[in-house]
């Protein structure tokens, strides 16, 4: 079993968490797993018991008409743990959506094939926001060590231990910004707004794939987030601006 | 004696023994199973209806082949109770399995055979590389972490 903050091969679970919405996500994974163990036992036992005591046995329903009892209980125990798993789903459905006092802003926009990111909240020299694409790297270009179909020319780069809501949004067709990592994934939709936080708990990098069927090149057109400690994040600013 | 004259003359002009007086005959009811379902639906239903009005008296009066006969109708493997594989359908089924996963084996072979070379990144030196990069880049710090394949 492997948790990674990238896709690696023969992978089976989640990606390792770096956001408390990613934290959450496992723990409901692990929650409803619980469920999932405990109905698969009782249907296989169920199962195996009618298939060996009633295979051949002429006449095991001859007079099973209706059983009331019975199907109060197969129709109660379904929805008893349908909602055990739907509030703590809902709960954490909910507390994801939340956008909580943002200390920085990222607008980022789909476009066949590629991401455009903006710091929205500062200006260059020339009082432009802080803008540049991202594209996929070519297999020709790519230095030996870079995972293909992943690793992009410009990554977005954040600081840790800041709340960061993303403004999304697409110029043609749907796209859809995931990051597995932070348990992020909303559709960038054209002319309209979309908006989801993180809060990234550890410097890495974090990779994500377009999540929504944008065209031929919908699998090129990946993402990657680089976060670094607050220093680091303003150098890189103040580069970027110059 | 006398009981037993009084029981079988009740018996012999009740209803029932008006209806169904004689035992079947066997060549009316033996075999049933061999030509039951190829009867006309009108013979079907007549002899229904002569095994119902014969089952009217004690059971035990009834003769061996009328028992099988009304067994048979009753329950026997015919109508939705027919088996639901005839003798030769399993190994029919099996072998069409068979052609068809090695169709797939064929397909698959074929593919790869004439496919283009793999990627540069499929190899076991860009897998380490791959590790050292992602291992500098802090990725998976608490399980461990290998893109070797």
């Amino acid at each position: 079993m492997t948790w990674l903050d990238v896709p690696a091969p023969w992978a089976m679970r989640l990606q390792d968490a770096a956001s408390p919405n990613q934290e959450g996500i496992h723990e409901l994974y692990d929650h409803i797993m619980f469920y999932l163990a405990l109905v698969l036992g009782l249907v296989s036992y169920m199962t195996i018991v009618i298939v060996k005591d009633f295979t051949k046995n002429k006449f095991a329903h001859k007079q099973l008409r209706h059983g009331q009892t019975l199907e109060i209980i197969w129709t109660m125990f379904p929805a008893l743990i349908l909602l055990l798993m739907s509030f703590p789903s809902f709960i954490l459905l909910y507390l994801s959506d939340e956008v909580l006092t943002p200390a920085l802003t990222v607008k980022i926009v789909g476009l066949q094939w590629y991401w455009k990111y903006e710091y929205s909240d500062f200006v260059n020299k020339t009082g432009e926001t802080l803008e540049y694409e991202s594209y996929i790297m070519p297999d020709d270009m790519l230095e030996e060590g870079n995972t293909r179909l992943l690793d992009t020319d410009t990554s977005i780069v954040l600081p840790v231990d800041t709340h960061v809501r993303f403004i999304v949004t697409a110029n043609d067709v749907m796209h859809s910004f995931a990051v597995p990592s932070l348990g992020i994934k909303i559709d960038a939709t054209p002319g309209r707004l979309n908006q989801v936080s993180t809060l990234m708990e550890r410097t890495g990098v974090f990779y994500g794939q377009c999540s929504e069927l944008c065209g031929v090149n919908h699998a090129l057109m990946p993402m990657k987030m680089q976060c670094v400690t607050m220093e680091d994040f303003l150098t890189y600013l103040s580069e970027l601006s110059e | 004696m006398l009981r037993q004259t009084f029981a079988r003359s009740i018996r012999f002009n009740s209803t029932v023994a008006k209806t169904a007086p004689r035992a079947l005959s066997n060549a009316y009811v033996n075999q049933l199973e061999a030509r039951w379902e190829t009867l006309p639906q009108a013979d079907q239903s007549a002899l229904i209806n002569d095994l119902k009005e014969r089952m009217k008296i004690s059971w035990g009066e009834l003769t061996p082949a009328e028992k099988k006969a009304a067994y048979y109708i009753s329950y026997g493997e015919w109508g939705p109770r027919a088996p639901l594989y005839s003798p030769g359908d399993k190994s029919k089924v099996f072998w069409g399995t068979m052609i068809g996963m090695f169709a797939g084996l064929v397909i698959f072979v074929g593919l790869k055979t004439f496919a283009g070379s793999k990627s540069v990144t499929m190899n076991r030196e860009w897998h380490e590389k791959s590790d050292e990069y992602l291992k500098s880049q802090n990725a998976n710090p608490f399980t461990g972490y290998s893109q070797v394949q």
